[in-house]
C-alpha cells in the first residue's frame, strides 16, 4: 500500500460517513470503521452484502450491477440490516473513478437516511389525514394572499364549492360570485373589515353552484401578520353545514308541530276536564239521590202494609234525610270548587282567542254543517282576562249556539260572532245562532236550568260566573224570531 | 220462607244504596243480600234458588263488567246492571255481554222491579234447564258400554237387525239393549229419547252433519 492510499485511508476513516471503495467490478475492497460497526460485520463478511438488503429492496442489487456494468453513477435508496437486526433505510451513492477511460475504483458514500424517510412519511401521511379529514367532515380550507391577491383553496374546499375543471378559483371575485346574491354584499363587507381590521372572520352564508345546488357555508378565518403587523395571508375553513341546516330546519318545523298539537291538546283537555268534571258530580249526587228515591219507595210500601210497618218505614225515612243532606253537601263542594278557583287576568287579542276556539270546533262546526261569520274590529285594543277562562267562556256559547242549530232544517244554519268595542272600559262580543231560539231566555242562566235532553243544565251557568268573575255582564239579546242572542263584556286593558 | 224462594244479591260499593236497595226488597218481601266488593260476593256461598244479582257499574276491585266476563263461564245468576255514570259505552257492552237490564241511578222502583223479575224468571228457566241435563247425564252415568253404543243407532231410526249387523253382535242382544237404554233413561217413548239424546249432544248414527 503507497503511502498515497494510506492517508487517504486515513481521511477516509475521519469522515464521520459511511464511505467505502470498491474494485471496477463493484467488488467491497474497502469499508469505513463505520460501516463495519454499523453491519457489525468483518469486510470480508460484507464482500457479500446482499442478504444484508431488505427483502423488498432486492431491485436495488439488480439496479446496483445494472450500474456497475455500464459505469453509471450508482445511486441506491434501500433498506439495509444494521448489526441489531433493525433495517434501516440508507442512501448510497458510488461514482467511478477513471484513468485513460478504465475505471480505476468506486468511491461510494451511504446516508442512514432512516429519520428523513419517516419525517416524510409523516408528512405524507398527515397530508393524506388532512384531506381525509377534510373530506369526511366537508371543511375545506383557503388562504387569501395579501402580496398576490390570490386564492388558495383546498381540494374540498373546491369540491364544496363545486368548481369546475374548466374554472380558474385563484381570485376573490371567483368566490364572490358563488355566494348567493341576496348575501354577496354582506359576505364581502365581513371580509373586507376583518381584512382591514385584522380581526377574526366569520359568516354564514349561501353557495350558489353552477348547477343551481344551494349550499350553507359556515366561514371562518384569522389574519396573518408580519413582524410590521401588515397583512401576509387570510386563512380560514368553511364547513358545508347543509345538512346540519336542513336537520336544523326539520328539527324546528317538528318543534313547531309539536308546540302547536300540544297547545291542542291542553286546549281540549281543558274542555275533556268540564265533561269529566260533569260526569263526576252526575256520579256523587246519582250516589245518594239513588239510595234516597229507593229508600222512599220502601218507605211508602212499609206505611200502606197492612198493618204498617211504622219502625221500618221511620228507618227509611231517616235514611232519605241522611242520604239527602249527602247530596247537598256534594253541590257545595263543587260549588266551593268553582269558587275557588280566582282567575289569572292577562292582557289578551279577543279576536285571536275567538280565532282559537273556532279551529278548536272546525271538525265539529263541518260536522254539524254550520257556517261561521265573524265580525271582529281590528281596532279593538285587547282585553284583561284568564286565558282559558275565556275559552271556555266562548268554547260554551258556541256550543250552545250549535246544540240549538241541531234540529233546524230549511234555513241555513249560521253562528255570527260580533266583537267590538262597546265603551272606554269594556269589549263587546255577540253571539248568535239561527237556531229553534230560547224558551225561558229570563232562567238561562240558572245552574241546572236546562231546556236539553240530556243537559246538566250548567253550561251557561258557568259562562255566567265567568263573565262576573271578570267584572263583566252577560245576557240574552231581544231580537229575532229565529235564533238566539247572547252577549256578554268583557273589561278592556286599562290604557296607562 | 222456604229456601227456594228467590233471591237478590247486590255487589254495590255504595253502603248507602246497599242500605236503601236491601230495605226496599225487604219491604216487598225479597230476599236480599248485599256485598261492597265484587270478591266479597264470589266469596260468598250462594244458596241454590233461583237469584238475580244487582250489580253496580263502578266497584272498587274488580269492575261491574271485569265480574260480568269472571261469571260467564261458571253457572251464575242473570245481572241487572246499575250505575250514577250512565255513559252509553259501558251499557252497550254490558247488554251485549248478556246483561238484563241497565239502569241509571237514580231509578224507580218499578223499573228495578220488572229488571229482577224479568232476570229471575229467566235464571228459573236458565236452572231447570240445568237440572234436566244433570238428570239426564246421571242416568246416562248408568248405561253401560256397549248400551251408550248401541244409543245412537236407536235414535237413529235403525232397525235392530241393521244395527246388529253393523256392530257384528245378534239382533236378540240388541233387543236387550234398547230395553235397558229405555228403562235407565226413564224414556216413555223412542221420541222421548231422542229428545233426551239431542239435549246432551249425542248425535244419532249415521247422521253427517250437525
Amino acid at each position: 500500500m503507497s503511502s498515497d492510499e494510506q492517508s487517504f485511508r486515513l481521511i477516509l476513516e475521519m469522515i464521520p460517513g459511511l464511505v467505502y471503495t470498491m474494485a471496477p467490478s463493484g467488488e467491497l475492497e474497502f469499508c469505513s470503521q463505520q460501516i463495519l460497526d454499523f453491519h457489525g460485520k468483518t469486510l470480508e463478511e460484507l464482500r457479500d452484502w446482499a442478504p444484508l438488503v431488505h427483502p423488498d429492496d432486492l431491485d436495488q442489487i439488480a439496479e446496483f450491477r445494472r450500474c456497475v456494468a455500464t459505469e453509471e453513477l450508482v445511486d441506491l435508496v434501500l433498506r439495509g440490516r444494521r448489526h441489531d437486526g433493525v433495517y434501516r433505510w440508507l442512501h448510497s451513492r458510488a461514482l467511478p473513478l477513471k484513468r485513460d477511460g478504465q475505471i480505476v475504483r468506486w468511491y461510494g458514500l451511504m446516508t442512514d437516511i432512516t429519520e428523513l424517510k419517516q419525517a416524510e412519511e409523516r408528512l405524507r401521511r398527515s397530508e393524506a389525514f388532512l384531506l381525509e379529514a377534510q373530506r369526511l367532515s366537508q371543511c375545506g380550507s383557503w388562504g387569501f394572499d395579501a402580496a398576490t391577491g390570490k386564492v388558495m383553496g383546498s381540494p374540498e374546499m373546491l369540491r364544496i364549492a363545486g368548481v369546475q375543471p374548466y374554472e380558474d378559483p385563484s381570485s376573490v371575485e371567483f368566490w364572490f360570485a358563488r355566494v348567493h346574491p341576496e348575501e354577496r354584499e354582506r359576505v364581502r363587507a365581513v371580509f373586507g373589515k376583518a381584512a382591514r381590521e385584522l380581526t377574526e372572520y366569520r359568516a354564514e352564508y349561501r353557495l350558489v353552484l353552477p348547477d343551481g345546488t344551494v349550499r350553507h357555508l359556515l366561514s371562518s378565518g384569522h389574519p396573518l401578520v408580519n413582524a410590521r403587523g401588515e397583512l401576509v395571508e387570510f386563512v380560514g375553513t368553511s364547513i358545508d353545514a347543509t345538512e346540519q341546516w336542513q336537520r336544523r330546519q326539520d328539527l324546528q318545523r317538528a318543534f313547531e308541530a309539536l308546540r302547536t298539537t300540544e297547545a291542542r291538546l291542553s286546549q281540549a283537555m281543558q274542555v275533556a276536564t268540564v265533561g269529566e268534571l260533569a260526569a263526576s258530580i252526575a256520579h256523587e249526587v246519582n250516589q245518594p239521590l239513588a239510595a234516597v228515591v229507593a229508600n222512599a219507595h220502601a218507605c211508602l210500601r212499609w206505611l200502606s202494609a197492612q198493618p204498617p210497618h211504622l219502625t221500618n218505614a221511620r228507618e227509611a225515612a231517616e235514611r232519605i234525610v241522611r242520604d239527602g243532606k249527602d247530596a247537598g253537601d256534594v253541590v257545595r263542594r263543587v260549588r266551593s270548587l268553582f269558587q275557588r278557583v280566582e282567575p289569572e287576568r292577562v292582557s289578551l287579542d279577543l279576536s285571536e282567542v275567538i280565532g282559537e276556539v273556532l279551529r278548536l270546533i272546525e271538525r265539529e262546526l263541518e260536522r254539524r254543517q254550520v257556517t261561521v261569520e265573524t265580525h271582529l274590529d281590528d281596532t279593538l285594543p285587547r282585553v284583561m282576562a284568564d286565558r282559558v277562562e275565556l275559552q271556555q267562556l266562548a268554547l260554551n256559547l258556541f256550543r250552545n249556539a250549535l246544540d240549538a242549530m241541531d234540529a233546524v232544517s230549511g234555513r241555513p244554519r249560521m253562528l255570527f260572532i260580533r266583537a267590538r268595542r262597546q265603551d272606554d272600559e269594556f269589549a263587546l262580543v255577540e253571539v248568535r245562532d239561527t237556531g229553534s231560539g230560547m224558551k225561558v231566555p229570563e232562567r238561562a242562566f240558572e245552574a241546572f236550568f236546562t231546556t236539553k235532553e240530556g243537559g246538566m243544565g250548567m253550561g251557561l251557568a258557568i259562562c255566567r260566573s265567568i263573565v262576573e268573575a271578570h267584572d263583566g255582564k252577560i245576557w240574552v239579546a231581544p231580537g229575532d224570531e229565529s235564533g238566539t242572542s247572547i252577549c256578554f263584556t268583557i273589561p278592556l286593558v286599562v290604557a296607562t | 220462607m222456604s229456601s227456594d224462594a228467590p233471591i237478590v244479591f247486590i255487589v254495590d260499593d255504595d253502603s248507602r244504596v246497599r242500605e236503601a236497595l236491601s230495605g226496599l226488597l225487604a219491604s216487598l218481601g225479597m230476599r236480599a243480600a248485599a256485598f261492597g266488593s265484587a270478591s266479597e260476593f264470589l266469596a260468598f256461598e250462594k244458596p241454590d234458588a233461583p237469584a238475580c244479582l244487582v250489580l253496580d257499574l263502578q266497584l272498587p276491585d274488580l269492575s261491574g263488567l271485569e265480574l260480568q266476563e269472571e261469571l260467564a263461564s261458571v253457572p251464575a245468576p242473570p245481572i241487572v246492571f246499575i250505575t250514577a255514570h250512565g255513559d252509553i259505552r259501558s251499557s252497550v257492552r254490558a247488554m251485549k255481554a248478556g246483561a238484563v237490564e241497565f239502569l241509571s241511578k237514580p231509578f224507580g222502583e218499578e223499573e228495578l222491579l220488572r229488571a229482577i223479575e224479568a232476570a229471575i224468571a229467566l235464571d228459573r228457566e236458565t236452572r231447570a234447564k240445568r237440572s234436566e241435563l244433570a238428570e239426564l247425564q246421571k242416568n246416562y252415568g248408568r248405561l253401560t258400554p256397549r248400551e251408550r253404543q248401541v244409543l245412537p243407532f236407536v235414535v237413529g231410526g235403525f232397525l235392530n237387525k241393521q244395527t246388529a249387523d253393523d256392530l257384528g253382535i245378534s239382533e236378540v242382544t240388541i233387543g236387550v239393549h234398547r230395553s235397558q237404554i229405555m228403562r235407565k233413561m226413564v224414556a216413555r217413548s223412542l221420541a222421548e229419547l231422542v229428545r233426551m239424546a239431542d239435549k246432551m249432544g249425542i248425535r244419532p248414527h249415521g247422521s253427517t252433519t250437525k
